[in-house]
């Protein structure tokens, strides 16, 4: 049976969107000593973060595509 | 005056007595031979103590100082709350394996810079680890032990064969730190880089870790690889070669576990990846660095440790702890869920959760512009394993549709276990500045400072937006019973094929050579008896004797003829 994905999202897309904002504004408000790179710099945590989960997502399609199994795991290969 | 004995042979000790405790006797002796332990390691001053001559070596089985005391600590907590956690189960046989895995790991620790005595307590934690595989329940535990025991086979040939080279390099002489390039140093080094899961050996840890019981699901996390890093941190500090390792460990880990659909196997890789992180920072070498190695070494112990047994929980209570089949169980055991989130959270690096201050520390050891990579893989982590570990999980366990139907229940030790481990959780991360004076070289940050916690939030509030839109528009994948191909697939498919396959033609090249050397040994001692029969007749009358007489009578004849002359 198919379940619907966005029910239990939106408590936490609420909580996320509020550490972001806090985040965000925290960033701007703080003195905030020299960044050492561009990665440092304020605001480009969240560019971090969108990349990293973007990463998740393709990896996931990636390796369901490339190197999943059939069926439930009973992957012993090596099974005489 | 204190008593100079190596804390982890008191849980040698107990490991035997273990097995012959009443069911109810058990958990209270882990926990009290644990706390014995932890005893014997804060109260004694720093120093080299407990001399003894062995086959004509001298060696000390106890050396404390802030390195040893850091791990020594951490494990033996963890060792308190898996005592708790196995009072959920009854398995004397594992209770023995746990004590004995630990037992290794810990007297490991605690002899120092002395390499034969942490090859053999080393080795005995390998063996220990073996078993708490082969003593579980899982139907595929005895093939994932065999797995497990080969690895371990193959790190204690390469410690037997670094250690020999180094006795016969440097004699008794005990060094702190060893030379990666020497030959008794690679080999050394290539061991403790099987035993801290590095690449082409980090499947190890998933394969054992996903088959185990879940009380040694959360024994393996803590005990088997971070005496690797350990040692890696005594014996290989600023090893360059560990930075580029250790990146790799960040993105493999953090690829599979994304991808898994078993959650004890995405755990173990997100564990491999936050191992990967730590190696980096060995590699970097700095007192900073050294310092945040320790630190997060510590939290690894703890808040894996939570989450094995949280998950271990979810497999008490459906027989395993797949993202596909967790729907709903929020609803079901609350306080086993409550616990998993918790543990993910720390696990992530979550702001008030055992790993944030340490992945501060280990953020500013690598805030330099040569390193920035890794500065940029460390944060990228703590993203990734947020939105896997956290929030894919917990869609799931809080989501619509009806629970899978229970076919357990979690006991309340087990429930105990996780609801202490996650208390540590919390605990370590509100107020880690105990922990960071532990660590050899003090740390003096403060985590709680406003750039680094506006930096941590919006990363992860960014991180959980972008997933969560991705999971909701249908961009991340259904989850699926599905089993991913990792290294180890190549060794239990093709190359175990080509393994027998070497095995039924070395059989019969053996048969064949063997029914020659039958044939040839039959002919040729029929031609030795022959000859044997020959040899037994001297005086037989035959032609050749007559001749033989004609021959020497003649020679007699000439002989005489000559005198006379």
């Amino acid at each position: 049976m198919k379940t619907s994905r966005s029910g239990a999202a939106g408590p936490w897309f609420v909580l996320c969107l509020a550490l972001l904002a806090g985040g965000i504004g925290l960033e701007f408000a703080a003195d905030i000593a020299p960044a050492f790179w561009v990665g440092a710099k304020p605001g480009a945590a969240a560019a971090i973060g969108a990349g990293a989960a973007a990463f998740a997502v393709i990896s996931a399609n990636l390796a369901r595509f490339i190197l999943a199994g059939r069926g439930e795991r009973s992957d012993d290969a090596d099974r005489s | 005056m204190p008593i100079a004995l190596n804390p982890g042979f008191v849980l040698l000790l107990a490991a035997p007595l273990v097995l012959a405790l009443p069911r109810g006797l058990r958990p209270p002796t882990i926990a009290a031979a644990a706390f014995a332990a932890l005893w014997l390691v804060l109260g004694r001053d720093f120093g080299v103590a407990g001399f003894v001559r062995q086959m004509g070596v001298e060696m000390a089985t106890l050396q404390l100082d802030a390195l040893n005391q850091v791990f020594g600590i951490a494990l033996l907590i963890t060792l308190m709350l898996i005592g708790a956690y196995t009072s959920g189960r009854q398995n004397r046989f594992e209770d023995a394996a746990i004590l004995t895995l630990a037992g290794g790991a810990v007297s490991a620790l605690f002899v120092g810079d002395h390499l034969i005595l942490f090859v053999a307590a080393a080795s005995l934690a390998g063996l220990g680890a073996t078993w708490v595989v082969f003593a579980s329940s899982h139907p595929d535990a005895p093939r994932a032990g065999v797995r497990f025991m080969v690895w371990h086979g193959l790190e204690s040939l390469f410690f037997l064969v670094g250690a020999a080279l180094h006795l016969v390099a440097h004699g008794e002489a005990v060094e702190a730190h060893i030379d990666a390039g020497s030959l008794s140093g690679g080999f050394i080094f290539a061991a403790l880089l099987i035993r801290a899961g590095a690449p082409l050996a980090h499947v190890w840890l998933k394969d054992a870790v996903s088959r185990a019981s879940p009380a040694g699901a959360a024994a393996l996390s803590a005990f088997t690889a971070m005496l690797g890093v350990y040692a890696l941190a005594r014996f290989f500090p600023a090893e360059p070669m560990l930075m580029p390792i250790g990146a790799a460990m960040i993105a493999i880990g953090a690829f599979y576990a994304s991808a898994e659909d078993d959650l004890r196997a995405s755990a173990a890789y997100a564990q491999i990846a936050h191992i990967g992180l730590c190696l980096a920072l060995i590699g970097i070498g700095s007192r900073l660095a050294l310092a945040a190695v320790e630190g997060h070494a510590f939290t690894i112990i703890i808040a894996f440790s939570a989450l094995q047994m949280g998950l271990g929980c979810i497999v008490q209570i459906l027989g395993d702890a797949r993202v596909s089949m967790i729907g709903g169980v929020g609803r079901v055991a609350p306080i086993s869920c409550a616990c998993l989130i918790v543990a993910g959270l720390a696990v992530a690096g979550a702001p008030g959760f055992a790993m944030y201050p340490t992945l501060t520390a280990a953020l500013s050891a690598a805030a330099q512009w040569d390193t920035r990579w890794l500065w940029l893989a460390f944060s990228g982590l703590s993203a990734v394993l947020f939105a896997v570990l956290v929030l894919r999980p917990a869609l799931r366990l809080y989501g619509a549709g009806a629970a899978q139907p229970a076919i357990g229940k979690a006991a309340y030790g087990m429930v105990l276990g996780s609801v202490l481990g996650a208390f540590f959780c919390l605990a370590i991360g509100l107020a880690p500045q105990w922990l960071f004076g532990l660590t050899p070289s003090e740390l003096t940050m403060s985590p709680f400072a406003p750039d680094r916690l506006a930096r941590q939030i919006e990363l992860m509030g960014a991180a959980g937006i972008a997933f969560l839109s991705m999971y909701v528009f249908g961009l991340f994948p259904r989850e699926r019973g599905t089993s991913l191909a990792d290294l180890d697939a190549l060794y239990r498919g093709p190359v175990a094929g080509a393994g027998r396959w070497i095995g039924i033609v070395a059989l019969r090249v053996f048969g064949a050579a063997d029914r020659a050397a039958e044939v040839l040994s039959t002919r040729l001692g029929g031609a030795t008896g022959f000859l044997m029969r020959q040899l037994d007749h001297p005086y037989r009358p035959r032609l050749a004797s007559a001749a033989q007489l004609v021959a020497l009578v003649g020679l007699i004849l000439v002989a005489a003829l000559a005198g006379r002359l």
